[in-house]
C-alpha cells in the first residue's frame, strides 16, 4: 500500500524531512502545496529557499486563498496530506480531498499551546518542555485527535537557528510512527473537551520588557520573543530601553556572563547577552511605548 | 463576458505584461502556470523566485513537475483561456483541451516565418530588417495555429537582448489586447500557409568563418546574443591573435578602437568582445577541428 501524500508547509527543513520520511514508509510525495512569503526581502528570501529544497518531482502549488486549496489538492489525487506551519485555517472541502485526511505537526504537547505560535508561548508560560504532536487534523485549529506525542526538554534557551535543527529527529521519528498508526487504521486518541487554551500572536502588551517583574519571567519573555511573530503591524519584542535607547533583546541570562550588561529585575539581576538595534521605522513607532 | 485567464510563461515582464493586457479587457488572470528552472538553462535563476513573487496576489501558482500534470493542474483553476509566451515544454493534447477557448500563444516573429524556439536569432541571423510579434491559436503543431494578431517593429542596430526586449515590451501588450478583441468577437484567426521550422543553433555554427560576406559574419555574430544551441554551447567565437574569443558586437562600418578583419567580401570591425570561460575552453579543443581552418582563414585575411 502505498500513498500519494501531499507536503504543506512554509519551511525547508520541513519539507526535506517530511519527504525523507515519507518515501522511507514507502509512501510517494507527490506535491508540496505552499503559499507565496509576504511581501519584502524576508518573504521573498523563504520562497527561494523553499522552491531551492523542493524535490524535482514534486509538484508545487500555491493557492491565492483559501477556497483554491480544494481544487488545487484534488488536482493531484492525494490519499493523505501532511502539514506543518501552514498559516490558513483549512476549510472543510480540502480536508476532505485525501480520503486519508490532514496529519498536521503541531509543536506543542496538545492539548496545550493550540495557535500559531506554540513554541513562542511554552517558553513565555515558563514550561520545561514542549513536545511535537501529530495529529488528525479537523475543522477547528489543532484540535483534532492525536496519534504520536514526543516531549521535548527545552534546555538552555538557544536562537531557533540553533536549536530546531536539533529537533529534527524526533519530529521524523513521529511522523513515522504516526504514519504507521494510519496505516493500521487506529483512531487516534480524543483531546478532552475544554482541556486546551489557543493562544494567538503575543501583541502590545507583551513588546517591552518590565524590569519590576522576576528576573525569571523577564528572561522567557525576550526569548520567547525569538520564536514568536507578529503580523498586524505593531513591535516586534522584547525591547528595552537602555542608556535612553530602544533597543531589541535577542538573548539574555539569568547567570552571569561575561560583558554582558546586568539589570535588576523585580527580584533580582538578569544579564543581557545580545541585543539590536531598531529599524528606523520601528524607532519612530516605539517612541510612544504602548501602555 | 469576463473569461478566467491563466497565463503560462518563465519570463517575468512577460507575467506583468500579459496581466495588464488581459485586466484591460476585462478579464480576469486566475492562475500562473510556469516551471522550476533548476539548471538556469531559460533565465536567471532568480526568476523563478520573480515569477512566484510576481504574481498578482489574486492569482493560483502552479508548478508542474512534469508535463503530464500540465491538464490536471490548469484544470483546478477552470480556465476559460490560457495565454502563453516563452515556456520550454511542448504542449500536450489534454491540456491544450483544458480551457474552454483553448490556448493562445505569443512568438516573437512574423509567423509562418521563423517557427521555432529561436525565432529572434534566426530573424537576424536571416538578415531580415523587423522583427515580428504574433498571437495565434495553439494547436498541436509548433506555432502552427490561426493568427489572430500580428506587429512588427524594425530591427534596427545590433543591441544587447536586456535593452532589446523591453523595447518589445509594449508591442506585445498591445499585440495581445488585439488578439483578446478579436477573440472575444469570435474570429476563429488567419490560418497559416507555408513557413519554416527553424531549430537551436549547434556547435558548429559557432565560429565566425571570415571567408564569408561581411554582412552574414556580422548577422551570425549578433543572432548569437539571441540565440541557443541544444549542447549549452555559446558563439560566435574567432581567433583573435592565436587565441578564441567571444564576438558580441561587430560593425559593417568603421568604429573607432575597434579591429577590423577582411570578411569575403570586405571588412568588418569588432567592437566588443569577451574572454571564454574555463568550462568552455577545454570542450572547444575537442570540437574545434574544422573551425580551426576557418580561423586560420581569418588570420590570414586579417593580414592581408
Amino acid at each position: 500500500m502505498s500513498w500519494r501524500v501531499v507536503i504543506v508547509t512554509m519551511i525547508p527543513p520541513v519539507l526535506t524531512g517530511f519527504d525523507a520520511v515519507i518515501r522511507d514508509a514507502g509512501h510517494q510525495p507527490v506535491a508540496l502545496l505552499t503559499m507565496r512569503g509576504f511581501d519584502g526581502p524576508g518573504g521573498t528570501e523563504g520562497t527561494a529557499k523553499l522552491l531551492a529544497a523542493a524535490p524535482r518531482d514534486l509538484e508545487i502549488l500555491m493557492p491565492a486563498r483559501r477556497k483554491s486549496l480544494a481544487p488545487l489538492l484534488a488536482s493531484v489525487e492525494p490519499d493523505l496530506v501532511v502539514c506543518m506551519a501552514f498559516p490558513w485555517k483549512i476549510p472543510a472541502d480540502a480536508l476532505a480531498v485525501p480520503k486519508h485526511g490532514w496529519l498536521n505537526g503541531h509543536p506543542s504537547l496538545l492539548p496545550l499551546h493550540r495557535g500559531p505560535t506554540p513554541v513562542a508561548w511554552a517558553i513565555r508560560a515558563g514550561d520545561d518542555e514542549f513536545g511535537i504532536s501529530f495529529h488528525k487534523m479537523d475543522a477547528e485549529l489543532d484540535t483534532g485527535p492525536i496519534l504520536v506525542q514526543r516531549r521535548i526538554p527545552f534546555g538552555e534557551l538557544q536562537p531557533p537557528d540553533d536549536f530546531f535543527p536539533t529537533i529534527g529527529p524526533v519530529v521524523g521519528e513521529a511522523l513515522a510512527k504516526a504514519l504507521a498508526k494510519l496505516e493500521a487504521g487506529e483512531p487516534g486518541t480524543v483531546q478532552a473537551d475544554g482541556s486546551g487554551s489557543y493562544e494567538t500572536f503575543f501583541g502590545d502588551e507583551a513588546v517591552w520588557l518590565d524590569l519590576a517583574r522576576p528576573a525569571a519571567e523577564v528572561h522567557r519573555l525576550a526569548w520567547a520573543w525569538r520564536y514568536g511573530m507578529r503580523f498586524d503591524g505593531g513591535l516586534k519584542g522584547a525591547l528595552l530601553e537602555m542608556d535612553g535607547t530602544p533597543l531589541r533583546v535577542l538573548a539574555t541570562s539569568l547567570t552571569e556572563v561575561e560583558e554582558a550588561t546586568r539589570v535588576e529585575c523585580g527580584d533580582g539581576p538578569l544579564w543581557i547577552v545580545e541585543t539590536e538595534e531598531l529599524s528606523e521605522a520601528e524607532a519612530t513607532q516605539s517612541s510612544a511605548p504602548a501602555g | 463576458m469576463s473569461w478566467r485567464v491563466v497565463i503560462v510563461t518563465r519570463i517575468p515582464p512577460v507575467l506583468a505584461g500579459f496581466d495588464e493586457a488581459i485586466r484591460e479587457r476585462g478579464h480576469k488572470p486566475v492562475g500562473l502556470l510556469t516551471m522550476l528552472d533548476r539548471d538556469g538553462r531559460y533565465g536567471p535563476e532568480s526568476w523563478n523566485t520573480d515569477l512566484v513573487m510576481g504574481a498578482a496576489p489574486d492569482m493560483d501558482i502552479l508548478l508542474p513537475a512534469r508535463r503530464s500534470s500540465l491538464a490536471p493542474l490548469l484544470e483546478a483553476v477552470r480556465p476559460d483561456l490560457v495565454v502563453c509566451f516563452g515556456f520550454p515544454w511542448k504542449i500536450p493534447a489534454d491540456a491544450l483541451a483544458a480551457p474552454t477557448l483553448g490556448w493562445i500563444n505569443c512568438h516573437p516573429s512574423a509567423l509562418p516565418r521563423h517557427r521555432g524556439p529561436i525565432p529572434i536569432a534566426w530573424a537576424i541571423r536571416s538578415g531580415d530588417d523587423e522583427i515580428g510579434i504574433t498571437f495565434h491559436r495553439m494547436d498541436a503543431e509548433l506555432d502552427t495555429g490561426p493568427i489572430l494578431a500580428q506587429r512588427t517593429m524594425p530591427l534596427g542596430e545590433p543591441e544587447p537582448p536586456e535593452s532589446f526586449y523591453p523595447r518589445l515590451g509594449p508591442l506585445y501588450v498591445e499585440t495581445l489586447v488585439e488578439a483578446l478583441q478579436r477573440l472575444e468577437a469570435g474570429d476563429e484567426g488567419d490560418v497559416q500557409e507555408g513557413g519554416s521550422y527553424e531549430t537551436f543553433f549547434t556547435a558548429d555554427d559557432g565560429w565566425l568563418d571570415l571567408s564569408r560576406p561581411a554582412e552574414e559574419v556580422h548577422r551570425l555574430a549578433w543572432a548569437w546574443r539571441y540565440g541557443a544551441a541544444l549542447d549549452g554551447s555559446r558563439g560566435a567565437l574567432l581567433e583573435f591573435d592565436g587565441k578564441a574569443v567571444r564576438v558580441l558586437t561587430s560593425s559593417l562600418t568603421e568604429v573607432e578602437n575597434a579591429s577590423r578583419v577582411e570578411c569575403g567580401d570586405g571588412p568588418l570591425w569588432i567592437v566588443e568582445t569577451e574572454e571564454l570561460s574555463e568550462e568552455e575552453l577545454p570542450s572547444l579543443g575537442r570540437r574545434s577541428e574544422g573551425a580551426q581552418a576557418g580561423a586560420a582563414t581569418g588570420s590570414t585575411s586579417s593580414t592581408t
